[in-house]
């Protein structure tokens, strides 16, 4: 287990004053068998006028704001403090096969109720045999869930090149399939597309990871930002989370603040604005671990 | 082998069964001229309802029925060919009335007319009950399964409606999960779509839950019809619409019990969408504001329409914008139709949105396999209504099924979504089905109902799909009593969308009882307050309206020049005309008629000059070209329709069809070309007479009188410099055709019996007050109009404006016309071209504050750059 304290400043200044905006902001994380959340801040610069805290339809808490006084910069600063688990993998063997997952969806048992959700189409992630043939090589007959998405994790890290500048927020999966280039929220859109293509439930995760690593091991691929991931179910009521942008299972190292189908579900802060000419922005993400004893209680 | 129950009409044209070819049948003469001579027998339609297929109006024994009777009584009074004409006096009446139909993927965008047939379907009163129960019944399972899909889910959790229908469905909007809709209506108006199939029962082929489009085409419909029939109609008790309309209206207005006057608007999409007409015909009708996304805000979890006075709240909004259209907050982030935090309005509570946010989601057909269940389970009743046998891929079982009809079910899109095989394409549903099944419905065939309707060759056979209405009431839901009737292209599939036959008609619902008399127009209890200002102006309206004038102006004034230089370029210009055409031509490169470089071939190489000018003139994208400032004009007043009478409609049609003339034109047929103008501004004399004669001098005159003034401003400013001070010395001066093109040439004659000269045109062009269209004159009338512009909004924008316009008119007024025409030593009117310099930087002053003040609130929405979830190594 792992305490940390987080901090996501996002700064937009606009050419011209904005007299009105509408907000609806995704930072505050929810809690899940892997976290606990024990401290959250939301600061925002100007004052809003209006301020409804809520859960979205994917049960994350999220914060509609608007302000209504002409401002020509807009700060959000969240700051959190949070618990994390180390994740507990199963064993292969202990996992079902893919197939058999997917057969129980057919069957829309009453128990696989919520996973639906996540298997059909959402706004940003569409199916698509293209997906499906691609995935085909880790998906083969009989084999465990967990074997067959580590193996498709590994070579999506593998065959794809991680470039800022080769894709941009609306770049559509297909086109990363293409490319074979982009950045984490490709890597986990176009991982899901893949999923669902074949017949399987996956979420997009969005979160944080820890800045510094701990001694002897690598700075992780998406500090600074926040980052994005995907989660997959693998029965009953467990979902079991991939990062294919590091190859890896998320564990102590990454901090979940939504999930949802994509992106479009659970992006950070969404605005809809009148005026403001061309804007400039800055977002920072910093992470550290802290230590228990200086943690505040809650 | 008469039928021994026809009326004696009917005997007259004997009715009989002869053999008939290959599609041999019941041919029974139907006694509606065919429109050949009358009293031959072959005058008469053959009514030749195809083998196998249920007729409306005639039965399998070839007798008429006996609902139809009383209609065919009476129609068979008409005179050989009146049928025909009073066809075409109503088709010309929906034209005129500009009722369309806009078609997506048509190039120009342009609206389809919707054509109408006048033989009603007449539905007996008994069959109309039943029929009337089951929709009822399915309203009311339609607004539990919603309720339920929002809230508890007891439908998916016992099993009943598979997940995918639900969780797969771009329509259920996650943001209002846990919502309970006020009152517990999800639908307030709903609609269904009905086929009659060949064992005469009604079977339902789809559901409409969405934005139900339709009854206002229904409602036009039987106001044509009844009109042109008016005999039939008055002779036979024939159900009422407008009662069912008065009951949506009180149905609206329970909805904000927390105001006495409710505020209700009608959201359109705009006029790009499908079925914008009925959306301002509606808005009209039932008294509502017609608004765009645009128009309204949210502020402090209450919405609000931007009027010119200020901020009005709204408390119902009758939407016609899609579900996830609806809040590009946190619904569609690409939506330019809806209005910014809607939803958390909506779950405030503070306004209600009609149909409920989120109803779309019953409209898929893929929840119809799954009806007669959930009946079960919802309502504790079996489904009255039968459905047409109906699929759904996304389930194994139904996946089977399919399979099964080996290709035999029409498939169709599951749910509206991009990228999906249209309707009926096998082939490319064959390979979509392999990895996304459960974006597939089919449905079984089914040999659809014909029924009577007009046609060139007489009384035929056609197949006919009811579009039936309902309206949730105080008392449960209400159906309209008749519907929307489309004609069908083939018997054998039924047509979903409106956009698939634009041929419709009405249907008739047949009453024993005595008929309600009511009108939506002149409703008989409640006293209408007498008003003098109408409701407040919302900020779009006026913005359009402001640009209506602006164009209109523009327009005229530009084919007012084009004409007055073209006449000079025929031999009939005048003693000054060959001296002018230097300057003439000059002068509409100047204004942006033509190019610099076609002005420069007009001096120089004439057939050069008229090979360019036609195509020049009638290119519409061409910037500063009156086809352009036409355009532009039309585009602003589709956008106001609701405000602009019948008889402008129909001159802007009419404009449409002149500027297409002078593209027809020879070139260097100069005669041919000014026949062309003078036609273009008789109707833009008509549009502005229409505009200062026949609309009430509201806000919504003073904005678009506002917008004509300001450019007849620009355009006198630009005529001084160009003609008649005419650069140094005078040397391009050209009075007479600057006289021409400013219409005062007969003044002037009148005034001075002489030729023109500087000083007097000047003081006519400029100084003078009493010509409409002096620049003084444009001032004044500027003056006026800012002087009573609303003033609520905060005294700056109008405070500044009015000390602009009142400024320009008081240099105006001071200056000497002696002083004015005098030249200075270096040859140049400077004072003169100091009073145009002031007046010329005036005006946008003038158009941009009052755009701040007024318009602003209009100011384009648009998203606020979402943050790029982005990483860096």
């Amino acid at each position: 287990m792992i305490r940390y304290q987080a901090r996501h400043n996002t700064v937009y200044d606009y050419g011209d004053p904005v007299t009105l905006s509408h907000h609806l902001a995704h930072l505050k994380p929810r809690d899940s068998a892997r976290q606990r959340l024990l401290k959250h801040e939301l600061r925002v610069v100007p004052e809003p006028s209006t301020w409804n805290e809520r859960t979205d339809g994917f049960g994350n808490p999220i914060v509609q704001f608007a302000m209504e006084e002409p401002h020509q910069r807009l700060i959000v600063e969240s700051v959190i403090e949070i618990e994390i688990k180390a994740a507990k993998p199963p064993a292969d063997e202990d996992c079902p096969a893919w197939d058999l997952l997917r057969a129980r969806l057919d069957e829309a048992a009453p128990d696989t109720l919520s996973i639906h959700t996540f298997r059909q189409d959402s706004t940003l992630v569409e199916a698509a045999a293209e997906f499906a043939d691609y995935a085909a090589p880790d998906f083969t007959p009989g084999r465990p869930i967990v074997a067959a998405v580590r193996a498709l994790t590994s070579r999506i890290h593998e065959e794809f090149a991680f470039d800022p500048q080769a894709t941009t927020v609306t770049t559509p999966p297909s086109e990363v399939l293409e490319v074979k280039r982009g950045v984490c929220q490709d890597f986990a859109h176009l991982m899901i597309a893949c999923l669902r293509s074949v017949g399987l439930p996956a979420r997009y995760v969005s979160g944080y990871l820890r800045t510094t690593p701990p001694p002897g091991r690598p700075r992780l691929v998406g500090a600074d930002q926040s980052h994005a991931w995907v989660a997959v179910w693998i029965g009953g009521d467990r979902w079991l989370e991939f990062d294919p942008t590091n190859d890896c299972i998320p564990s102590l190292d990454h901090i979940t603040v939504a999930h949802g189908r994509d992106y479009d579900d659970v992006a950070p802060l969404r605005g809809i604005i009148v005026g403001g000419g061309p804007h400039r922005l800055q977002v920072g993400v910093d992470v550290v671990p802290v230590k228990n004893e200086a943690a505040p209680k809650v | 082998m008469a039928a021994p129950d026809l009326p004696d009409t009917m005997a007259r044209v004997s009715l009989a069964i002869e053999p008939q070819g290959p599609e041999d049948g019941a041919q029974i003469p139907l006694p509606l001229p065919g429109g050949a001579a009358a009293g031959e027998p072959q005058a008469v339609g053959r009514y030749l309802p195809q083998p196998g297929v249920f007729d409306e109006c005639v039965d399998a024994d070839a007798h008429l029925r006996p609902h139809w009777r009383e209609l065919f009584e009476n129609l068979s009074a008409f005179g050989p060919g009146e049928f025909g004409e009073r066809t075409e006096r109503a088709r010309q009446l929906l034209h005129d009335n500009g009722v369309t139909y806009n078609v997506y993927g048509d190039p120009r965008n342009a609206a389809r007319a919707i054509e109408l047939d006048l033989v009603p379907l007449v539905i007996s009163e008994a069959e109309w009950a039943e029929v009337e129960a089951g929709l009822i019944q399915r309203a009311r399972l339609m607004n539990s399964l919603l309720a339920d899909l929002y809230g508890e889910q007891r439908s998916l959790k016992d099993g009943v409606l598979h997940p995918g229908v639900v969780e797969g469905n771009p329509d259920y909007l996650r943001a209002l999960r846990g919502f309970r809709a006020p009152g517990d209506i999800w639908l307030h108006v709903y609609a269904v779509d009905l086929v009659r199939g060949p064992d005469g029962r009604w079977l339902v082929v789809g559901d409409r839950t969405r934005t139900p489009a339709g009854p206002g085409y229904a409602l036009e419909n039987r106001i044509i019809t009844s009109r042109s029939l008016a005999e039939a109609y008055r002779a036979i008790k024939v159900k009422r619409l407008a009662a069912w309309f008065d009951r949506l209206r009180q149905t609206l207005r329970a909805l904000a019990p927390w105001t006495r006057y409710p505020r209700i608007v009608l959201l359109t999409p705009g006029p790009y969408n499908e079925t914008y007409f009925e959306h301002a015909y509606l808005a009209r009708y039932l008294g509502y504001t017609l608004v765009e996304g645009n128009d309204l805000t949210v502020r402090g979890d209450r919405v609000f329409l931007k009027t010119l006075g200020g901020l009005e709240p709204v408390d119902v909004i009758l939407r016609r914008v899609d579900d996830d259209f609806c809040d590009p907050l946190e619904l569609r982030g690409d939506s330019p139709f809806g209005v910014a935090g809607l939803v958390q309005a909506v779950l405030a509570g503070h306004v209600v949105v009609a149909n409920a946010l989120g109803s779309g989601l019953a409209e898929t057909p893929a929840i119809i396999p799954y009806l007669p269940a959930l009946s079960r389970h919802l309502l504790g009743e079996e489904l009255a209504l039968p459905n047409l046998d109906t699929v759904w891929a996304g389930e194994a079982q139904g996946r089977a099924r399919l399979t099964a009809t080996g290709g035999n079910y029409a498939l169709r899109p599951a749910f509206p979504r991009i990228g999906v095989p249209a309707p009926g394409d096998g082939e490319a549903w064959g390979r979509h089905l392999d990895y996304r099944p459960y974006d597939a419905v089919g449905q079984a065939p089914v040999r659809l109902s014909t029924a009577p309707c007009f046609t060139p060759e007489g009384v035929r056979p056609r197949p006919v799909v009811l579009r039936a209405f309902l309206t949730a009431t105080e008392k449960g839901f209400s159906v309209m009593p008749g519907g929307l009737v489309r004609i069908a292209p083939t018997t054998d599939r039924p047509i979903l969308h409106l956009q698939q036959s634009g041929l419709s008609k009405d249907a008739w619902v047949l009453s024993s009882g005595p008929v309600e008399q009511f009108s939506l127009l002149r409703p008989p209890d409640t006293a209408v307050e007498v008003r003098r200002q109408g409701n407040n102006l919302p900020s779009r309206v006026a913005d359009d309206l402001y640009w209506v004038g602006r164009y209109a102006e523009r327009a005229e004034f530009g084919v007012r020049a084009l004409r007055a230089v073209i006449q000079r370029l025929t031999d009939g210009g005048g003693p000054q005309g060959n001296v002018e055409i230097g300057p003439g031509v000059a002068f509409l490169a100047s204004i942006g008629e033509i190019t610099p470089e076609l002005a420069e071939l007009a001096t120089t190489d004439r057939e050069a000059f008229d090979a360019e000018l036609l195509p020049m003139l009638i290119d519409e994208f061409r910037a500063g070209g009156f086809a352009s400032a036409v355009r532009r004009l039309n585009m602003n007043t589709g956008m106001v329709r609701d405000r602009l009478s019948v008889d402008m409609t129909r001159v802007l049609l009419h404009l449409h069809g002149q500027i297409e003339e002078v593209g027809k034109a020879t070139p260097g047929d100069y005669v041919g070309l000014l026949d062309c103008f003078d036609s273009i501004v008789a109707s833009m004399a008509a549009l502005s007479g229409l505009g200062m004669e026949n609309m009430t001098r509201g806000q919504a005159w003073r904005f678009m009188d506002l917008g004509r003034r300001i450019e007849r401003a620009v355009c006198a400013i630009s005529l001084t410099r160009d003609l008649i001070i005419g650069g140094e010395d005078g040397e391009n001066r050209a009075l007479d055709l600057a006289l021409e093109v400013a219409d005062s040439f007969m003044t002037y004659r009148a005034r001075y019996f002489t030729g023109a000269q500087f000083a007097p045109v000047l003081d006519l062009l400029l100084l003078d007050e009493a010509n409409p269209r002096s620049l003084a004159r444009q001032m004044w009338a500027l003056a006026d109009h800012v002087e009573n512009l609303p003033r609520e909004r905060g005294a700056f924008g109008s405070g500044a404006a009015r000390l602009l316009a009142q400024t320009a008119l008081a240099e105006l007024r001071a200056a000497e016309i002696q002083r004015l025409a005098g030249a200075g030593a270096d040859g140049r009117n400077s004072e003169l071209e100091a009073l145009l310099e002031a007046v010329s930087v005036t005006l946008p002053e003038l158009s941009d504050i009052i755009s701040q003040t007024y318009f602003s609130h209009a100011l384009a929405v648009r998203p606020g750059g979402p943050i790029r979830t982005v990483s860096t190594p």
